[in-house]
């Protein structure tokens, strides 16, 4: 039987109730900083956030790059901007997208920007939550 | 698709640490369900449907990392699911 080995840098642990979130730093080059959680999707194409967090780095929404976001029920408008991403150790630069809706209710992080930056790695048995973080051409990955 | 983005990551110069935060929002989410909340570490600075004039007072007090979420009903399941 083949077997396949990954080692992480970064581990992040969760409790047996909470969903798989990832903790995050979002800012402007380092200014304007902000701490927030999304969600882990990996049906998303795109990072999506609440605009609010746009307004908070003070972004002009709408003066980013539109797209329009098909789901399951509908689709949306989000607009494109590069922001710089935190997470544990590790730090990129990324268009993440705002929806436009005020009331969008959550934020996620998806396959462009977040899914394709680095090696993720989930273990969800026995209630033990765990996901695990490492550069995408760190050594020995 | 029509945005590129720059693929390379980095060690962060910046480490966030949401060890208290976490702990806050596993005690106290269900008191705060439907606002957004404003934390440093596990003191909250404010909660309302707006949290911008909160995040500009906690810039103003030295918070220069403030944690913002809207706090969902998470009894509820999600499905996320866009594409």
């Amino acid at each position: 039987m083949n077997s396949w080995h990954l080692s992480f840098s970064n581990r992040l642990n969760y409790g047996p109730s909470e969903n798989i979130v990832i903790p995050l730093a979002v800012s402007l080059n380092g200014s304007n900083r902000i701490l927030m959680r999304a969600k882990l999707d990996s049906g998303s194409t795109f990072c999506i956030f609440q605009r609010l967090y746009a307004d908070l780095l003070g972004l002009e929404t709408e003066r980013g790059v539109a797209e329009r976001i098909g789901t399951a029920t509908g689709a949306f408008t989000a607009y494109g901007h590069e922001i710089t991403l935190t997470v544990m150790e590790l730090e990129w630069r990324a268009t993440v997208y705002f929806a436009e809706p005020e009331d969008f209710p959550v934020s996620v992080v998806g396959r462009v920007g977040f899914l394709d930056r680095l090696k993720v790695g989930l273990v969800i048995m026995n209630s033990r939550f765990i996901s695990a973080l490492t550069m995408r051409d760190e050594p020995g990955n | 698709m029509s945005t590129v983005s720059i693929p390379k990551v980095y060690p962060a110069h910046f480490k966030p640490d949401f060890s208290a935060t976490r702990e806050w929002l596993k005690q106290h989410w269900q008191e705060h369900v439907g606002k957004w909340v404003v934390l440093d570490g596990n003191r909250l600075i404010g909660e309302g449907d707006d949290p911008r004039p909160i995040v500009a007072a906690a810039r103003v007090e030295g918070v220069t990392a403030p944690f913002v979420e809207f706090i969902r009903d998470e009894s509820e399941p999600f499905m996320g699911g866009w594409y």
